[in-house]
């Protein structure tokens, strides 16, 4: 393996952790909550969600498609 | 090159697979015997089956960071951000409603093991929508890998809720 290829993996292996960090650190928000502390949680979590990807989604639809 | 990216890939989903499973069960269930074995009292499952869905939006909120992401460092254009933002959308309205209705009920008792399974296929469906989605949309392996993170995660959730489902029949 050249050292290309071993920072390029070292890259990966960042990038892929760091998605799996974000997740983990909102999974363990779960801990020793009662069903109704969770419900209330994923329905603010829901909501959250909901009002980023319909904003997110308008802003695409209204812009002339850019390449990458 | 290509076998170490796939061993790192691999292992990292197994381990996010595991993580969610420990996170929504505990780590003895994970072990010692299935998440909706016979030994499972009605409210624990229903308690598993409200962290799984839990865990599938976090995985939404994690899933518009990742496309942000990919889309703000070019791994992936602007017909593929739409796309995957609808694809999460519809993820999320079929997981809240989903829960919405599982609120209603606070054990599975038989109308709630009626009516569940049927919302829940919504659930699996957006899933695979996803899925589909991200093949069509995304050639860039560094961001199909990302993806694939992400479809794990919420694959185990569904896992985890289709066995209590199954489980409370």
């Amino acid at each position: 393996m050249t050292n290309e290829e071993i920072i390029n993996t070292l890259k990966l292996i960042n990038n892929l952790t760091a998605t799996g960090a974000s997740l983990y650190a909102h999974i363990q928000q779960q801990s020793g909550k009662t069903d109704d502390e969770l419900l209330a949680m994923m329905r603010e979590l829901g909501d959250a969600n909901e009002v980023r990807l319909l904003k997110h989604i308008a802003g695409l639809e209204h812009e002339p498609t850019r390449g990458v | 090159m290509r076998n170490t990216q796939f061993s790192a890939t691999l292992l990292l989903t197994v381990v996010m697979t595991a993580m969610v499973c420990f996170a929504s069960l505990g780590f003895k269930a994970c072990n010692e015997s299935p998440p909706g074995s016979a030994t499972a009292s009605s409210s624990n499952s229903y308690h598993k089956a409200v962290k799984a869905t839990v865990t599938i939006e976090d995985t939404v909120a994690t899933g518009i960071d990742t496309v942000a992401e990919l889309r703000s460092t070019g791994l992936i254009d602007d017909s593929a951000d739409l796309a995957l933002s609808k694809a999460l959308l519809a993820v999320h309205r079929a997981n809240k409603n989903f829960y919405t209705r599982a609120a209603d009920y606070k054990t599975f008792d038989p109308k709630a093991r009626a009516e569940l399974p049927r919302l829940f296929t919504d659930v699996t469906a957006s899933i695979k929508n996803l899925n589909d989605t991200g093949d069509t949309y995304v050639k860039n392996p560094r961001a199909r890998e990302k993806i694939s993170l992400l479809l794990s995660s919420l694959n185990a959730a569904a896992q985890i809720i289709s066995v209590t489902l199954e489980a409370g029949k």
